[in-house]
């Protein structure tokens, strides 16, 4: 298998992956946080409480404010993001593209 | 959002986040047992607008063994901040890496002006007099910034205009520092033998007091709040719930430790038993934040509130400034004088501009 056939392949797969992931998401809320000692504590926790959630499906996205670049947990929705940005042309630079 | 006790009641008065005083409806959630100082710091106009993942203020942390091999007693008392220095320089030792205190020296009103605002606070300083005068180029200014830059060039670390409360906090940890005042959030952590090592040889008296004691401990808070702009409030109120309950601090006890819980929010989880005998500081802690008085932090009288902070807008941007300036004088870059003579023309501009001068 050739090295494009490959990351075709592993791109189709994380694709098709984030798709089944996002659909399955019915609501997402996005926590902005400073990420100190226990407010990560808080991010390993917080899937108890989305299992919790039994009627809606939730997704968590925590977004790391005030210090620069820092997206510390990836939601589906992040992840598909990221596979188009990698299929279209390289247009702007990468730091640009993840502080936005 | 987190969000912190100095942006909180601004936010909120400005209607920019949403009310969670029906949080006292839920009586699993219990809001009462949040201390009432936490309560009253993040709300406005009596509306609560964030509840709290934990809250501190500052205190001493100091090496015991290190003292003791020094033949030195730590007061129990409050020291003042002349013994403290005269304690540090007699165990700074940088030829074998013990550096006798470690400071903030980062520039940013949350970080080295937490330190330094408190240390104002105790030479009887003042932001601003009853008429919103700055007064940063007053003597006490003078001498708590005096004092801070020889303590830091005497018996600190080398580059500490770089160590803000992390890098202290890793340095501490490390064995390397002999004292530092820093926040009592993280006593869990210097405690916990897991994360550091320094755990069993660490303790911890009152921040130093000078000329006062008033507003030597800071007051601070990180709590969750919800803007106003939220099109999912429901889901976001179940979330800051769920992470403020007492069944979140039990988890996070039986699951990182109960020395690890987040300090100083809930009353329930600082009387637990278990928390108790992991943490024996926790009532200490406890008393310690309660003793802090916002409204009431400085030698003389002031027309604002907050201990490390104003609380007014202007501040962050005010504080910031002050802050570079002090880091400068820290980095050898200029002189406390002109720091702070740069600080008082920043301050009475922005004053001015702001409409509370003249």
């Amino acid at each position: 298998m050739s090295l494009k056939r490959a990351l075709l392949s592993t791109v189709t797969g994380l694709g098709f992956t984030a798709g089944l992931a996002t659909a399955a998401i019915s609501e997402e809320i996005t926590i902005a946080t400073v990420n100190n000692a226990d407010m990560i504590t808080m991010q390993e926790l917080a899937p108890a409480w989305e299992k919790q959630r039994a009627t809606v499906s939730i997704g968590l996205f925590w977004k790391k404010t005030y210090f620069a670049n820092g997206l510390h947990r990836i939601s589906p929705q992040m992840v598909a993001h990221s596979i188009s940005c990698l299929l279209e042309p390289m247009k702007r630079p990468f730091g640009e593209r993840m502080a936005g | 959002m987190f969000i912190g006790a100095y942006e909180t009641p601004i936010w909120g008065a400005n209607g920019w986040l949403t009310s969670l005083n029906d949080f006292g409806d839920d009586a699993d959630y219990d809001l009462n047992d949040i201390f009432q100082l936490v309560r009253n710091g993040l709300s406005a106009d009596g509306n609560l607008y964030a509840v709290p993942l934990y809250s501190e203020t500052s205190f001493t942390f100091y090496r015991t063994d290190v003292f003791e091999a020094a033949g030195i007693e730590i007061p129990s008392e409050q020291m003042t901040y002349t013994e403290f220095a005269q304690l540090a320089a007699a165990v700074h030792d940088p030829d074998n890496g013990m550096y006798g205190t470690c400071q903030r020296g980062k520039a940013g009103w949350g970080e080295n002006m937490a330190f330094v605002g408190t240390l104002a606070n105790a030479f009887g300083a003042r932001w601003f007099d009853e008429a919103w005068n700055p007064q940063l180029d007053s003597p006490e200014w003078n001498a708590a910034v005096t004092y801070y830059v020889d303590l830091m060039l005497n018996s600190g670390p080398p580059g500490a205009s770089a160590n803000g409360h992390n890098e202290n906090r890793a340095l501490f940890k490390d064995g390397k520092c002999a004292t530092w005042v820093d926040a009592t959030s993280a006593a869990g952590d210097v405690r916990n033998p897991a994360t550091s090592s320094v755990a069993d040889v660490t303790d911890f008296v009152k921040a130093p007091r000078q000329a006062t004691a008033k507003g030597t401990g800071w007051f601070w808070s990180w709590a969750l709040a919800i803007p106003a702009s939220s099109q999912k409030v429901d889901t976001a109120k179940s979330f800051l719930k769920w992470a403020t309950s007492k069944d979140y601090f039990e988890t996070v006890g039986e699951t990182k430790g109960w020395v690890a819980v987040p300090s100083g929010t809930r009353q329930s989880v600082e009387e637990d038993s278990r928390r108790l005998a992991a943490a024996p500081f926790a009532s200490s802690v406890v008393d310690a934040i309660l003793s802090v008085d916002p409204a009431d932090a400085t030698l003389l009288p002031t027309p604002y509130t907050g201990v490390q902070f104003v609380a007014i807008p202007e501040f962050q941007g005010i504080g910031n400034y002050v802050g570079q300036q002090v880091a400068a004088a820290l980095a050898g870059n200029q002189s406390v004088e002109e720091a702070l003579a740069n600080s008082q023309k920043f301050a009475t501009r922005e004053m001015t501009k702001a409409g509370y001068l003249k």
